[in-house]
């Protein structure tokens, strides 16, 4: 206990770290509030969102979605403004911005956005309502009980959707914020990379020290990963507050699970830096480097700095998005607390998990090729 | 006395540089052994696979009768360390490096603290408990890095050239520190490429070289291995080759050269060396300066046996 309690103390007191996993971000943070406030409030008022509907190639128009999109509204308003096309046309309509999203009906409907925000999720979440409900209605009309499942679907579909748009942020900037925290939890490396120093003889001679002791080097390792995880928890929890109660950022539902997701944040930013330390036989500032730049280029990738990049990465390269650590950790705060969505949001959390299981297998493995390497006298590992 | 270490045919290579080369030592209990050679000559190195800090391809170390492993903890929490880098943490005071250090090798809080409170009296740190490390001098930060290696009492220390790059006065407390431990019954190693400090410390040496002991003693049994007893330089404005013949063929001398106006002669033991070079010069009419006397020192014994200098190899 005596050593976490001075690993603790130790992580806490070195000024660099903390600039850089907490008050970077908040500061960060602070410039975004400013830069997007003025947008925020003139985005704030519901408006009706214009859609394109079209066929996927070989099916026919859905027409029962159509017109439930049509009449769907809130509070007096409209939700959709609907425009039926073909494929090409409702195409060329979302590249000239004349419409915020096609959906393309058929067997897997889908929704082709041109950006993040409100308009997208609002077309997301009653897409995925409908579907469901269309699911339900199938298989009760197939079962004999089409009256009753015709009016599930006239009442269900209408209130679901509606209840699920009120617990979610109307912050169109807030992707920019689930990135910013994405990085902030990725800092977690420098924690990580701090360790994996400081288990290595060759890298430094308080490691040596240590290591001289008699102390397993295993039990160092557990006790340096759990002062790391705590502190790096911490300042996710402090970063949460800061959000929430000084910027007053709208981050939607916020729930336990929001927290149960921040230590898996927490743990896959600790695990990047542990991988890099061992990983990487460099010096190191080449450690820090490399480690700096790989954060900054997962945290470009999910949004940092260009907000619907992530629906780019969507549209060209998915399976990006199923792998970069930091489009994970932003996802899964989407899918909580925009979209409600369990299922992507369990996606995430055990795209991270897998992550984490990775990068400390590829640590220990790292270490053990070393040792064999330098037992064999093989230079430069 | 017991041995406390026993290194037979260790072998260590990193690549194609063998750095420790079927090297034996044997240490025994109460001793201050000194390893004495140039930088790269293996000494850190040594101390490494003595630690099991690293691995060694070949040859076997024991440590208070039992096989040095990296699990064998039993015998590491016998051994205190010193390293040649200042081994603490920038973020934790004086007082909590040294606690930390000695928690590594006693658990019990209670037990600890008067270790710590010794060790901090022992290093003369008293009025910087609350210090920072980095507020701290070269030669203060050194004496911290040795109270964090011998707060638990370890019977075994190992010191990896602990004054490199401190001040005389500092030097001087640490030398002086170090002997105080041997005299409370510590055995220590300590490695150096300052002849001088061996010489003053250790009870026995082992020279080293390109990885291997290239001889093993106590002062003056190195310095009896060697032909110099006894090296004289005489600053002369002038010599001529026939009077450096001259003085190569007086009484024990084995070795006269001239070189920016000075003579050195080299003599191998007997007495009245000096009288005999100055009644030569004086007799031959040459005038002389300043005239100086040594006894050997360690870097002869690595001169003769090397022929190289250790003093330079260490710059």
């Amino acid at each position: 206990m005596i050593h976490y309690i001075y690993r603790v103390k130790r992580l806490l007191r070195n000024r660099i770290l903390f600039f850089w996993s907490i008050i970077f971000p908040m500061v960060l943070a602070a410039f975004f509030k400013m830069a997007f406030s003025s947008i925020t409030e003139k985005d704030w008022a519901f408006e009706t969102i214009p859609v394109a509907v079209a066929a996927q190639d070989g099916t026919e128009q859905d027409g029962m979605l159509v017109s439930f999109l049509a009449e769907m509204e809130n509070e007096g308003t409209v939700f959709f403004e609907v425009t039926e096309a073909g494929r090409a046309e409702a195409e060329a309509l979302l590249q000239e911005g004349r419409v915020a999203a096609v959906i393309l009906t058929g067997e897997e409907p889908c929704v082709l956005l041109r950006e993040n925000g409100l308009s997208a999720t609002v077309v997301k979440t009653v897409l995925d309502g409908y579907l469901q409900s269309r699911e339900i209605f199938t298989d009760a009309a197939a079962n004999g009980k089409l009256e009753e499942a015709a009016l599930t679907f006239a009442t269900e579909v209408k209130t679901l959707s509606v209840r699920e748009f009120k617990g979610a942020s109307k912050d169109p900037m807030i992707q920019y914020f689930q990135a910013l925290l994405a990085m902030a939890s990725l800092y977690g490396a420098m924690y990580g990379l701090t360790n994996a120093k400081e288990l290595n003889p060759g890298l430094s001679a308080e490691a040596a020290r240590r290591i001289a002791a008699p102390v397993p080097r295993l039990s160092t390792a557990v006790t340096d990963l759990a002062a790391a995880f705590t502190i790096q928890y911490l300042q996710f929890l402090i970063l949460i507050a800061y959000f929430l109660l000084i910027l007053r950022i709208d981050f939607g539902r916020i729930s336990g699970w929001l927290f149960l997701a921040g230590a898996v944040h927490s743990l896959l930013g600790v695990s990047i830096g542990y991988f890099i330390g061992c990983a990487v036989r460099k010096k190191q500032n080449v450690q820090q480097a490399l480690m700096l730049s790989s954060v900054m280029l997962s945290s470009f990738l999910a949004g940092l700095m260009v907000g619907n990049i992530r629906i780019e990465i969507e549209l060209a390269v998915p399976w990006l998005n199923r792998v970069n650590p930091a489009t994970l950790i932003a996802n899964s705060l989407h899918a909580l607390c925009i979209m409600g969505d369990m299922k992507q949001y369990a996606f995430c959390m055990a795209g991270m998990l897998l992550w984490c299981a990775v990068l400390f297998g590829g640590s220990v493995a790292a270490l053990a090729l070393h040792q064999s390497y330098e037992r064999r006298g093989i230079k430069g590992v | 006395m017991s041995t406390v270490v026993k290194i037979e045919n260790l072998v260590k290579r990193y690549a194609e540089l063998v750095a420790v080369d079927h090297m034996n030592l044997s240490i025994e209990e109460g001793e201050v052994f000194g390893l004495l050679g140039p930088n790269g000559s293996g000494k850190s190195t040594i101390i490494s696979c003595l630690l099991a800090l690293t691995h060694f391809d070949k040859g076997k170390i024991t440590v208070f009768g039992e096989p040095m492993r990296a699990d064998n903890y039993a015998v590491k929490s016998r051994i205190g360390v010193v390293l040649q880098n200042v081994a603490v943490f920038e973020e934790l005071t004086v007082q909590e490096n040294i606690d930390y250090f000695c928690s590594l090798y006693i658990k019990d809080k209670k037990r600890r603290k008067p270790l710590v409170e010794e060790a901090v009296a022992f290093v003369g740190l008293e009025d910087f408990v609350r210090f920072y490390p980095k507020k701290l001098s070269g030669g203060l930060l050194r004496r911290l890095n040795i109270a964090c290696g011998i707060a638990h009492k370890p019977e075994l220390i190992i010191f990896d050239e602990p004054t490199v790059a401190v001040d005389p006065q500092s030097r001087n407390r640490i030398l002086e520190g170090i002997q105080e431990l041997n005299r409370q019954g510590a055995t220590v190693i300590y490695t150096s490429h300052y002849m001088e400090e061996v010489e003053q410390l250790c009870s026995r040496i082992a020279i080293i070289d390109k990885g291997q002991t290239v001889a093993i003693g106590s002062k003056e049994e190195l310095k009896s291995m060697i032909q110099t007893g006894e090296t004289i330089r005489v600053e002369v404005p002038e010599l001529t080759e026939e009077r450096l013949a001259g003085i190569r063929k007086l009484p024990n001398v084995f070795l006269a050269e001239y070189k920016e106006g000075l003579v050195t002669v080299k003599c191998s033991g007997g007495r009245h060396n000096v009288l005999h070079v100055l009644e030569y010069l004086n007799n031959a009419g040459i005038s002389f300066d300043r005239v100086f006397a040594e006894q050997p020192t360690l870097n002869d014994v690595f001169l003769e046996i090397t022929g190289r200098e250790l003093r330079d190899e260490a710059k």
